[in-house]
């Protein structure tokens, strides 16, 4: 079973190229709703609110404070896995964004809560330091807001970058599950106690839509709808095969897997029910493209719980959610591919190939390791006519040279800009691999990447 | 794919330029009534003034009272005859007084020195609630002013704002009637 080996199927006909991804309306509808925002504070603030200064603070710390309750719910919208957002944009882009918005949100967060202390104290005649525990004491439910607040802060410093470096990902997720818990808090004070929505029961409802839809939809998609799916396919850990240096490949069986309609290329979030790994799912990619009944994940030695994959029982109970990416065999517009593939990404690439293989295109499978003993999964890429299999082991330093910069790259695959470029592995080499493929001339259309971290 | 860097930052300073403009072309519209207001204030002074050549100087302390326009608003009040005040109608707005739900400012009509009547002249009703419960509060405090002949008065429950700043506001006529 690990050393599925195949050849080459015949040729089959080449699939239309399709668009990569139709241009959607969905960050157009996000910014739409940020202009919603603002023209609801806009008709809701009595022009002379701003003869004073404190009152023209204030308006703008409630300002801030619509914008960032707005932003949070569009963060959550974002990573809730809605499918029309999924095709649209892509999971990778997803997170992309709610990592950027959150950022914005924290910095409005705290924004808001200087703008309100600042302004009331100018309009109440208070020094800052008095005016704190005087609204603490009259707003109403800012004692939650301000709890609600704290965890905001908390989950945006555990997201920071830094701090990502020094966190593992189960803390980092376990202070990110509390978000919701501050979400609430804070949404109390914002329909009790915010100057738009205690005096007008139409913005309070739509306000509250707002909430409920988003958390209708995080119901739907990250909790009702993979239980479902978990009923249906029955998934279970079959079997964890060693294939190389810290990688191993987990199979997973199930039933009528077809109606995942997973590509090659696309990756899961992977959740096993079992002590240590029940709390997190990580994106774990197929290494295979999948049959009704198998999917097969190869796994790097990356993060914690990867690592402790190869302790994985036979008959574990999988959870999965997905197939996610649009690294996938109809992004190739040439019937020619080359397919760089380092460390974990061979397992991507792998399925990638498989797919490619099936629809008749000629491959060159360029695969980096830090040494011959890494080079996983190197037996099932049987030489064929369609299949030239390039292993480049070794580091940098022992080497002498990159194999990926310009020069070399050229040497090993010459007729690199005609070929559709491939590559899946760490991000350093990824950037390595698509500036290289810039310089041969290969188009920016034509490069196609997958990043694997942690 | 790695989070571009910086761009949540700069989406941060491209909301907070938007909320600069926003707050800039809203609040910006102030300049034009506040120099109506200022002629407002000039017309009523003028008007104060001639009150001032019959008697001391009373008006001194309006016109020191800064923001409040004493005068007439609606009515017979200083127009009628600058006379005694003694036995005079005389209507003096209070000044404008902020609250965290837009500002308050009431006219105070005294009558031979003392409060007969005063009205809300802006509370905060730029919500359709405010206005419901202002026009709950208003007359509630309008009675208490003129029962307690001052500014001294109780809160109204559910418009705190409101009564603290009208009682602010009507404590500035007291003052500028003297």
């Amino acid at each position: 079973m690990t050393t599925t080996t195949w050849e080459a199927p015949p040729l089959a006909p080449i699939a239309q190229p399709r668009p990569t991804r139709t241009r959607s309306g969905v960050l157009p509808t996000l910014w739409l709703g940020v202009v919603a925002v603002l023209l609801f504070w806009w008709t809701g603030t009595p022009t002379a609110t701003g003869t004073s200064p404190g009152g023209a603070l204030m308006s703008l710390g409630e300002l801030a404070g619509l914008l960032a309750s707005y932003l949070v719910c569009a963060q959550l919208l974002l990573i809730g896995r809605v499918p029309w957002f999924e095709r649209a944009i892509g999971f990778d882009r997803l997170v992309a964004w709610h990592r950027s918005l959150g950022t914005s949100v924290v910095l409005l967060v705290l924004t808001h809560v200087a703008l309100m202390i600042l302004g009331g104290s100018l309009l109440d005649g208070l020094s800052v330091w008095s005016e704190v525990p005087s609204v603490l004491a009259t707003q109403p439910y800012l004692w939650p807001g301000l709890i609600g607040t704290v965890l905001f802060l908390a989950v945006g410093v555990s997201s920071a970058r830094l701090a990502r470096r020094h966190l593992s990902y189960e803390v980092w997720f376990a202070v990110h599950l509390t978000i919701y818990v501050g979400i609430f808090l804070a949404f109390a004070h914002q329909v009790a106690g915010g100057t738009h929505f205690v005096d007008s029961p139409v913005a309070r409802g739509l306000w509250v839509l707002l909430y409920a839809g988003t958390a209708a939809a995080l119901l739907t998609w990250r909790v009702v709808l993979p239980l479902l799916s978990h009923r249906r396919y029955g998934l279970r850990v079959s079997a964890v095969v060693p294939e190389a240096n810290g990688l191993a490949s987990v199979w997973v069986h199930g039933r009528g897997l077809s109606r995942l309609e997973a590509r090659g290329g696309q990756f899961f979030l992977v959740r096993f029910l079992t002590p240590g790994h029940r709390a997190t799912a990580h994106p774990y990619s197929l290494s295979l493209a999948p049959t009704d009944e198998h999917l097969r994940f190869t796994i790097g030695a990356l993060g914690d719980h990867s690592t402790a994959v190869a302790d994985l029982r036979p008959g574990t109970k999988v959870l999965v959610e997905g197939p996610f990416g649009h690294f996938t065999a109809d992004r190739a517009t040439s019937d020619r591919v080359l397919l760089v593939a380092g460390g974990a990404g061979i397992g991507p690439v792998r399925a990638l190939a498989e797919e490619l293989l099936a629809q008749g295109r000629q491959l060159v499978v360029l695969h980096r390791a830090r040494d011959a003993a890494g080079l996983a999964l190197a037996a099932e890429f049987t030489p064929s006519p369609s299949l030239t299999y390039l292993p480049v082991p070794g580091r940098r330093a022992q080497l002498g040279h990159d194999p990926l910069d310009p020069q070399h790259l050229g040497w090993l695959v010459p007729d690199i800009a005609s070929r559709d470029v491939f590559v899946c592995g760490p991000p350093a080499m990824a950037d390595a691999v698509a500036r290289s493929a810039r310089a041969l001339g290969v188009p920016r259309s034509a490069i196609h990447r997958e990043e694997l971290d942690s | 794919m790695t989070t571009p860097r910086w761009r949540g930052t700069l989406i941060y300073v491209g909301s907070l330029a938007a909320m600069g403009a926003a707050g800039l072309t809203k609040f910006a519209v102030l300049a034009p009534p506040a120099t109506v207001a200022e002629s407002s204030t000039d017309g009523t002074s003028s008007s104060t003034s001639s009150s001032d050549d019959t008697e001391s100087g009373d008006a001194d302390d309006s016109a020191a009272a800064g923001t409040g326009q004493s005068g007439s608003t609606t009515d017979p009040a200083t127009s009628t005859d600058p006379g005694s005040t003694t036995s005079d109608t005389v209507t003096i707005v209070g000044s404008s007084v902020q609250t965290r739900y837009g500002p308050v400012q009431v006219s105070v009509t005294f009558a031979a020195g003392q409060i007969t009547d005063v009205q809300a002249l802006q509370v905060p009703g730029g919500h359709h609630e405010s206005v419901q419960i202002n026009a709950r509060a208003t007359p509630i405090l309008a009675q208490e002013v003129v029962d307690a002949q001052s500014a001294q008065i109780d809160t109204v429950s559910g418009a705190t704002y409101t009564s603290e700043a009208y009682a602010e506001s009507v404590q500035s006529a007291i003052d500028q009637q003297g």
